[in-house]
């Protein structure tokens, strides 16, 4: 039960990753987010901070849509 | 001793801070009143759970269903309440339950992490700090959102999934971790063209049933890895012993 506690919120937070970077209502879509969570994934194998993470994920995404691309 | 719980208890908070600021500009871009944001701060005071919530009603979802997904988020505080509970006084049954209110992960992770005669002070202190940072700095993000206009300017909407993803790092540095957060992903992908929204998110936690077939190390379970709350987890994500030990 505690191994499953604890392994729970590791397919969750995946999942909701998953999801919120990909799907639009109930269609898969690749738009900025998706560049903007990559950045961010690479931020978080650096080990950097998790405001830093934060900050990556929502400024490469202004920047790629700033850029042209939804 | 209050002065040296307090100088590791403070910069939790400004952590949490920063992280309550985002979740209330993101909880009133998802429909919530800023008032509403507010006060599921006071109420829940589980960051993780509330960034799901929220998430799954900016993604379509019902609230029940982003509830459902947040309670599954939270159910690892009956094991943090568990290994609290030894180190609190019997007590009256108000204080206990007061006590209960701070089960979350940044009071447990702190509290634990350090001389057993001091648990219940570091435990009670972060917990008041967190919860001045956390409800305070939600109010900021939802009543000063409104400043900043549509927050797809600012890429907030990815701010979410960045952020789960910090919080996810320390599961990733584990075998049973791994698998758990693939199954999840496959999970959710596979159901999002199929099911309503928020049900492909509860179905990926799945993905824990089937990583309970894979061990890890003893060494490797610590309590203060599995931090994806409030934001902080800069505490447990910082003294967790699977940051800077193996790469």
């Amino acid at each position: 039960m505690q191994r499953l506690t604890d392994l729970l919120p590791a397919a969750l937070l995946a999942a909701l990753v998953a999801t919120q970077t990909l799907a639009m209502e109930t269609s898969l879509v690749l738009d900025a987010r998706a560049v903007g969570v990559g950045a961010a994934a690479i931020a978080v194998w650096l080990r950097a901070p998790f405001a830093i993470v934060v900050l990556i994920g929502a400024g490469v995404t202004a920047l790629t849509r700033l850029l042209g691309w939804e | 001793m209050d002065g040296s719980v307090l100088a590791k208890a403070i910069p939790v908070g400004f952590a949490v801070a920063a992280y309550g600021v985002s979740y209330g500009v993101l909880a009133v871009a998802a429909g919530l009143s800023p008032l509403l944001a507010t006060v599921s701060s006071l109420l829940v005071l589980a960051g993780g759970s509330q960034f799901a919530f929220v998430g799954v009603l900016a993604a379509g979802g019902t609230p029940l269903m982003g509830a459902a997904s947040g309670l599954l988020l939270n159910l690892r505080f009956i094991a943090f309440g568990v290994a609290i509970a030894r180190h609190l006084p019997a007590g009256s049954l108000a204080r206990r339950a007061l006590d209960s209110y701070y089960v979350v992960d940044e009071p447990v992770a702190l509290a634990l992490s350090g001389p057993d005669h001091d648990v219940v002070r570091r435990f009670r202190i972060t917990g008041v700090t967190l919860v001045i940072a956390w409800v305070g700095a939600t109010a900021i993000g939802a009543y000063g959102g409104a400043l900043l206009g549509d927050p797809r300017t600012w890429g907030l909407d990815a701010a979410f999934p960045a952020g789960f993803l910090a919080l996810l790092a320390p599961w990733l540095r584990r075998r049973s971790g791994q698998v758990a957060a693939a199954i999840g992903v496959l999970v959710a992908i596979l159901l999002t063209p199929f099911a309503p929204p928020g049900v492909p998110v509860i179905a990926g936690g799945i993905g824990a049933l089937v990583a309970l077939r894979f061990t890890d190390t003893p060494a490797s379970l610590p309590i203060a890895a599995s931090s994806d709350d409030a934001g902080s987890q800069t505490s447990a994500y910082e003294h967790s012993p699977t940051r800077g030990g193996s790469s």
